[in-house]
């Protein structure tokens, strides 16, 4: 039996904009409470978005792994696309880079829904072909 | 002296005040020509109210009003001009200055849209995306969020905004609340934040 996290701490946790295990809660929470953790994610989504607009504007990175990152083509409520020079496959390729401390996961469906949206728009723009991975973090290029 | 102990006297003692001059007797300062006290009142609203602005209205909407600008703007005006006896009620004077720089963008939309504005196709679909938020969490979790926002006592309501949107501090967010620490702000957001949770699982 996992040991149960009180709702408080969570309270406190998405007020902070810290990182909530999200999986873990569900897993040890009841029926009962799996929709107000649903509200909860909700909550947290909406802290993230007000750190991400703070954030807006940080520093470009040259590069991420094997890819040269060209300029920004567009912003997502979870982070930065670039479009960007892919100098294995010798192509242009969208990248998309979400905050370091990111505790993406488990956030709700339609966060990510939309994300693939902007994607979507970016890969119809001109001179961009695929939006195929890599769909990484700042921190682990 | 144990450092965490919640029923230390002396602790308590030290946290009894916020180390902030409220809102309103710095607004007091500033008419009386107070140029540090006017420093110290932006610095304080200026920030939060700039992120709550960024997550609550779409990127061209931004960027065709400068709300950077208006914010600062906004608030130069607000503060040289409001009332004490206008605001009443613990976050009352939060909510105001967030109307006042709402209807300021707004009317400074309507200003500009008068102008032609050309965007390329490819832009435009880009930016035609709704705010931060709605991106974030959908149109219909933005629709519950707020509709739950609105059923909240007022103060419960600004200390969900405040620390969720707006991202003040738990002393900035006292003096807001009218709160005698930060520490009671703390709990009070806590609270708000679960009563908040409750009301969105309403239909």
């Amino acid at each position: 039996m996992k040991p149960d996290v009180p709702l408080k701490d969570v309270a406190v946790a998405i007020l902070d904009g810290k990182p909530v295990d999200w999986r873990r809660l569900e897993s040890s929470r009841g029926a009962t409470d799996q929709e107000l953790l649903e509200q909860l994610k909700t909550l947290a989504a909406v802290k993230f978005v007000s750190r991400g607009a703070e954030s807006e504007g940080c520093e470009m990175p040259a590069s991420w792994g094997h890819l040269q990152v060209l300029e920004p083509a567009g912003r997502g409520a979870f982070g930065e696309v670039y479009r960007a020079w892919d100098t294995r496959l010798d192509r242009e390729v969208a990248l998309k880079l979400l905050p370091p401390d990111s505790a993406i996961a488990g956030f709700p469906a339609s966060s990510v829904i939309e994300e693939g949206r902007l994607l979507a728009r970016v890969r119809h723009r001109p001179g961009i072909r695929t939006v195929r991975p890599p769909w990484g973090t700042r921190r682990d290029p | 002296m144990p450092k965490d102990d919640p029923n230390s006297a002396v602790l308590r003692g030290s946290e009894a005040a916020p180390a902030l001059d409220s809102t309103f007797h710095l607004i007091q300062q500033v008419r009386r020509g107070d140029k540090d006290a006017l420093d110290r009142l932006l610095a304080r609203h200026v920030g939060p109210l700039r992120r709550w602005v960024s997550g609550r209205l779409p990127r061209w909407a931004r960027d065709l009003a400068d709300t950077d600008d208006l914010v600062q703007d906004t608030l130069l005006r607000t503060f040289s001009k409001i009332e004490d006896f206008e605001i009443r009620g613990p976050g009352a004077l939060q909510a105001y200055l967030r109307q006042a720089v709402l209807n300021r963008v707004r009317d400074e939309l309507r200003r500009k849209g008068r102008a032609p504005i050309r965007l390329d196709e490819d832009e435009l679909e880009l930016e035609a995306a709704g705010s931060p938020l709605e991106d974030a969490i959908g149109r219909e979790a933005t629709e519950r969020y707020e509709a739950a926002l609105a059923r909240l006592r007022p103060g419960d309501r600004e200390a969900v905004i405040g620390r969720l949107e707006m991202d003040y501090t738990y002393a900035e967010l006292a003096e807001v609340l009218g709160k005698p620490t930060a520490d009671a702000a703390r709990k009070a957001a806590r609270r708000a934040l679960l009563r908040l949770a409750k009301e969105m699982k309403q239909p």
